[in-house]
């Protein structure tokens, strides 16, 4: 893990109406590392990370990607909003695995992850399957390649939205929550999946409900709860002995 | 509705060991045909030797070279309607479901004015457009009105502008049934709003829209008989200007109707092809026969498994 950052949120806000889900958030990612975020449900881990992928636009603060403000580019001395090609290439760097899949229905898994590669990147149909079937092989499903979503298991299909998404190449990877719609015994198979990449060096922001998995493969663990970062350290340390009172009581409901 | 008799016989279990297994009669079903079947015969044989209806006059003008061609008209009329309110549908939509206020504003007020005025008012309009309009162009160009929307033009455009009202609606249930994980996922992936409706939310609506998009089609077809207002040529224009001048009434309104029924008859089937190949499941295409079949036949065989399992204890 390198000592260059590669997210920061500053004093980040967010509301939805009156409701004020994120209130001056600060975060850093460096590159390389794991950073887990658990808390309560409600506590905006969802729609934090939404923003970091720019699905959601923040009200006050700043991400940084890169040192680069995302949602505004600079010309010159002006600032502007980002318009939908600079949103969309910066979202290929930036890849995300959703709670419920959210694979394409209307696509075998095979067309789910090379449909990227082609409309983006511009590939040819041919180079963007030999892409799937390398990805697909990496998170075991080559044989699933010509299956549509509803002919796999949760675990399968979860594990071929983060073949989807590594398929752009991404620089960091975000994941909300992608074991809690999975039953027990599907749960591993996606965490082994996460722990390989988290071992190949990917920059990654995990949302997670399972302690066990942010204890082994986590570097840093936050605890986020009504918007704001409550506690933040080495995993091992916080889960066993945990400072802020607000952790203590989340820890002992889901360990 | 499975009688069971001789059902005194029964174990400490509660469980009747001397059971036999009798199918329902469905009664009700057959005295309900048999009183329609006599009504309808009634129907056909009052019909049928009705002396004011002339047959033969019936086939002779049910291929009439006029008839034909009204038909055609009808057949035309329809598909370039339904093409207009199709691509008008799809624009429609997408400005309602725009973040461009004045976009959705105006799609809203289109489509609140062509669905809240009568087709007919709409077409008799689009015929008169020269009163309001007597030429049309721009700058020192302009055509008379009349030679640019000729009786035909103004029934396609009336129909196809109201249509495109309907279809805006119906594409954009479609493109609402599509979760909206979809979209998040694709542009996530780094596709544009524009490439993300492209690949993933129009294929997956279509199961959605292709259902009722027929059934519009089929309304069509009949409805574009409410250009004979204006004399559009089409199969009731025709239809009336032939029995104006033979008087038969009846006889000619059999022959269009013969043809209208041809119509949505193949227009049906078409429909039936093209659902089956979406995988559209939107429509209750009401029970199959084979299946209403196997379920009579099936139902001894299912009684009869579940006796043997009983008295295996
Ligand atoms: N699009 C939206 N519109 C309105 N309110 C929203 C929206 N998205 C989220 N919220 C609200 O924001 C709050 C935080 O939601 P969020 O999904 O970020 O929480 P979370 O920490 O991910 O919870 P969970 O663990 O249950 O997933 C909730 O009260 C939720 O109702
Ligand atoms: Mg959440």
């Amino acid at each position: 893990m390198s000592d260059k950052i590669l997210l920061e949120a500053r004093g980040v806000e967010k509301s939805f109406g009156h409701i004020k889900v994120i209130r001056g958030l600060d975060l850093k990612v460096r590159e390389g590392e794991t950073v887990c975020i658990i808390g309560p449900s409600g506590g905006g881990k969802s729609t934090f990370l939404r923003c970091v992928n720019f699905l959601e636009k923040i009200d006050r603060g700043a991400l940084l990607f890169k040192g680069q403000l995302v949602g505004y580019s600079k010309h010159g001395s002006i600032l502007r909003d980002w318009n939908e090609h600079e949103a969309a290439s910066y979202r290929v760097k930036v890849g995300m695995v959703f709670q419920h899949f959210n694979l394409y229905n209307n696509m075998t898994a095979g067309a789910n992850v090379a449909i990227g590669p082609r409309v983006v990147n511009g590939e040819s149909q041919g180079k963007a399957m030999e892409r799937a079937k390398i990805l697909l092989e990496k998170v075991g499903l080559i044989e699933k390649i010509n299956s549509y979503p509803s002919q796999l298991s949760g675990g399968q299909q979860q594990r071929v939205a983060i073949a989807r998404a590594l398929a752009m190449e991404p620089e960091i990877m975000l994941f909300d929550e992608a074991t809690s719609a999975l039953d027990p015994e599907l749960v591993g198979e996606v965490l082994q999946v996460m722990k390989d990449l988290a071992t190949e060096g990917m920059t990654m922001l995990v949302v997670t409900h399972e302690i066990g998995f942010a204890r082994q493969v986590g570097d840093t663990l936050i605890f986020m709860d009504q918007g704001v970062v409550a506690e933040k350290g080495d995993p091992k340390e916080m889960i066993s002995n945990p400072k802020c009172q607000r952790t203590k009581e989340f820890l002992s409901t889901v360990l | 509705m499975v009688k069971i008799k001789n059902a005194e016989k029964e174990t400490a279990s509660g469980v009747s060991t001397n059971l036999k297994y009798i199918k329902t009669k469905p009664w009700g079903s057959w005295i309900a045909a048999a009183i329609l079947a006599v009504l309808l015969a009634l129907l056909l044989w009052a019909v049928a030797v009705n002396p004011n209806i002339k047959w033969p006059k019936l086939g002779e003008y049910l291929f009439d070279k006029a008839i034909m061609q009204g038909f055609s008209i009808t057949i035309r009329l329809t598909i370039l309607s339904m093409v207009i309110g199709i691509v008008l549908g799809v624009i429609l939509a997408l400005m309602k479901l725009s973040t461009n206020t004045v976009l959705r504003v105006t799609s809203s007020a289109y489509i609140w004015v062509l669905r809240g005025t009568p087709v007919l008012v709409q077409l008799i309009f689009w015929y008169n457009m020269a009163l309001i309009f007597p030429r049309i162009g721009i700058g020192s160009f302009s055509l008379n009105t009349n030679h640019v929307i000729t009786t035909f033009g103004a029934a396609i455009l009336a129909l196809g502008l109201n249509e495109g009202a309907y279809m805006a609606e119906i594409v954009r249930a479609g493109f609402l049934s599509v979760a909206r994980g979809q979209m998040d996922a694709a542009l996530a992936t780094g596709l544009t709003r524009r490439q993300a409706m492209r690949y993933i939310i129009i294929p997956q609506s279509l199961r959605v829209i292709i259902p009722p998009t027929g059934n519009q089609t089929i309304g069509m077809l009949k409805t574009t008989s409410l250009a004979s207002v204006i004399a559009a040529q089409d199969l009731l224009t025709v239809t009336e200007n032939i029995y104006a001048k033979t008087f038969l009434v009846i006889e000619l309104l059999i022959v269009a109707s013969i043809w209208y029924l041809v119509g949505t008859t193949i227009a049906s089937i078409g429909q039936y092809f093209i659902e089956r190949k979406f995988g559209a499941g939107s429509t209750t295409t009401g029970v199959k026969m084979s299946d209403f079949l196997r379920e009579r036949m099936l139902s001894s065989t299912r009684a009869l498994s579940a006796l043997s399992y009983l008295n295996k204890e």
